[in-house]
């Protein structure tokens, strides 16, 4: 539905071009809510404005439901951005306008008449939920509200893909959720892409199928939300998902760990849930199955699209054989278990 | 006072609201679609033109820098070729008008630059043309600070009308130059100054409840939220 190739964008600062973004290249399928995350600066507002041409790119093609939009100019590449939704982090609404008036708004300048504009734009309110406040001005409106009414501006031309730019950036977390399940809802009912930019990690995991990472103009990695996040390559990535999946161990368990470099001791392990098995009571397994007892010293589970992903650290207490079998029990499952380093209770230490 | 002086002093308000009003239409005529062309030939505007820009906004400086007195003299010409005499009410419509223009241009610009770019952008998005940008997202986000600046343009025009007043333009400005100053009679001056007080407070405080009221931006939240 929107095929990237080799997108570049310079800006010439005091006379010297600096490249933003660099030989981009992404594939959105029709139906995907496909994310964008960079850190500020990134080149994620640049990339998206070069879809529908508010930012010429400097060379590279853009695509959209099959029309080359880098090679239209004019009257041509207006209509084509009939076909393009886009909503922006601050709204903008046009003030002067109601409510209805502003989702009239882009089939006014598309020539409708009165009564078809009508006939348009009420099941629009009806779908965003605002349909009691049509006569409302802008200033009337909470952030959230605002945001519903430049959704249904957006989708007034129906357009073949929605494009968003931080759109719940301005949004408090309550509210972020609202517009996301209204942005889900209406890919679902309506079979719309959906291509969002976003520095925000929670916006990706709660309705993204697909992410890009973007760093310094370039994708650094894309994929599925859950692989990308689970298993993150890149240093960027790393950083991003660190809250998700690599988080710190305790000061003194690590200073521990330390100590008893290389063994012997009882092993530290991180266990990782995610896929089929993760909902599976797998400590109790072990636990009965292999006499093996566990210390939890950190347990965290998180749901990325609704698919749990859980990150357990234990301290394993039993005979060796017997914690070697439950390893190889948790691998056995399609889980993950990595022995982080050793430790020695204090008491057996001494005795 | 003597219902003479009354009758005097309707007569100079009447020609002094005529001058203002016809003069002030017709600046507005010229002046905002001026302002309109200073903002979208702007840089990394709309529609872009140094040349249109630059030749522009020299002129309108021009006139704006001429002191009013100079320039009445100075198109007495063009004011004959008008009207077909440079004294009198109407002839004196000629300079105000011409040096309301600029004016009004440039408070014209200056709110029709304050419009938020995020709006025209996202009318962009939409696909809407120049054209439909200025009449559809400019002028309207910018019309409150246009009537603003149309206001002042008013106030201000009330002052140039008693000046060109006292160069046989007619009006309250001619009233008590001829009254209070050459014939001694102070007390004209006085009453010419207070009308033109209560004028020019009553068109102020008419045209800031008109912006106000125009202005959908100042309307209150009603304390609902999601
Ligand atoms: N019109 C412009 N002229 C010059 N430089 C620009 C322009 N637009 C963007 N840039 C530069 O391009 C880089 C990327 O900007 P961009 O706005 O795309 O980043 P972003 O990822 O959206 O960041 P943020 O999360 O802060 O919005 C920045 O260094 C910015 O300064
Ligand atoms: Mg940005």
């Amino acid at each position: 539905m929107i095929e990237i190739e080799g997108l570049q964008k310079s800006f010439a600062r005091e006379g010297v071009a600096t490249a933003v973004l660099q030989d981009l290249s992404l594939s959105v399928k029709k139906g995907e809510i496909f994310g964008i995350i960079g850190r500020s600066g990134a080149g994620k507002s640049t990339l998206i404005r070069c879809i529908n041409l508010l930012e010429r790119p400097t060379a590279g093609r853009v695509v959209v439901d099959g029309q080359d939009i880098t090679a239209l100019s004019g009257a041509a590449l207006r209509d084509a951005r009939r076909r393009i939704g886009m909503i922006f982090q601050h709204f903008n609404l046009l003030s002067s306008r109601t409510v209805f008036d502003n989702v009239a708004f882009p089939l006014e300048l598309a020539g409708m008449s009165k009564s078809q504009i009508e006939a348009e734009v009420l099941p629009l309110l009806d779908l965003v939920g605002l349909a009691e406040k049509r006569s409302a001005y802008p200033a009337q409106l909470s952030g959230g509200q605002k945001q519903r009414v430049a959704i249904a501006r957006a989708l007034a031309s129906k357009p073949a893909v929605l494009l968003c730019d931080e759109a719940t950036s301005a949004l408090d977390p309550e509210t972020t959720q609202s517009i996301l399940a209204l942005l889900k809802d209406i890919n679902q009912k309506l079979d719309l892409t959906i291509l969002l930019i976003t520095h925000e990690m929670p916006v990706i995991k709660a309705i993204c199928d697909k992410v890009a990472v973007l760093d310094k103009g370039v994708v650094v990695e894309q994929g599925p939300v859950f692989d990308i996040f689970t298993a993150p390559k890149a240093p960027v990535t790393k950083l991003m998902v660190h809250d998700l999946i690599d988080r710190d161990l305790p000061d003194w368990l690590a200073k521990k760990m330390a100590e008893y470099e290389g063994g012997p001791g009882n092993p530290i392990l991180r266990i990782t849930f995610s896929g089929p098995h993760a909902n599976e009571p797998v400590i109790a397994d072990l636990v009965k199955r292999f006499d093996v007892s566990l210390n939890i010293f950190q347990a965290n589970v998180d749901y990325i699209k609704g698919l749990p992903f859980g990150i357990i650290i234990v301290e394993a207490v039993g005979r060796p054989e017997a914690i070697e079998a439950a390893i190889a029990y948790v691998h056995s499952q399609d889980l993950k278990a990595e022995v982080l380093g050793h430790v020695v209770d204090d008491d057996r230490a001494v005795a | 006072m003597s219902s003479m002086m009354t009758g005097l002093l309707l007569d100079g308000l009447w020609e002094t609201l005529w001058m203002v009003g016809v003069s002030s239409v017709l600046a507005a005529i010229g002046g905002v679609p001026i302002g309109i062309i200073l903002v979208i030939t702007g840089r990394g505007h709309i529609w872009p033109n140094p040349a249109v820009h630059r030749v522009l906004g020299a002129a309108v400086n021009a006139f704006r820098s001429t002191p009013f007195i100079i320039l009445m003299i100075a198109i007495i010409p063009l004011t004959r070729l008008l009207v077909g005499t440079s004294i009198g009410t109407t002839a004196a419509i000629v300079p105000l008008t011409v040096a309301a223009v600029p004016f009004v241009a440039r408070l014209a610009e200056s709110s029709l630059r304050e419009v938020d770019p995020g709006l025209i952008e996202a009318a962009q998005a939409m696909g809407a043309s120049p054209w439909q940008i200025v009449a559809k997202v400019l002028v309207p986000e910018a019309w409150p600070g246009i009537v603003a600046g149309i206001t002042i343009t008013l106030v201000n025009l009330v002052g140039y009308s008693a000046m060109a007043g006292a160069v046989g333009g007619g009006g309250l400005g001619d009233l008590g130059i001829r009254y209070g100053y050459q014939r001694f009679q102070p007390e004209v001056m006085i009453a010419v100054v207070i009308v033109l007080i209560l004028m020019v407070q009553a068109i102020q405080s008419a045209g800031d409840r008109l912006s106000a009221r125009l202005n959908k931006r100042l309307i209150r939240m009603r304390g609902e939220s999601e």
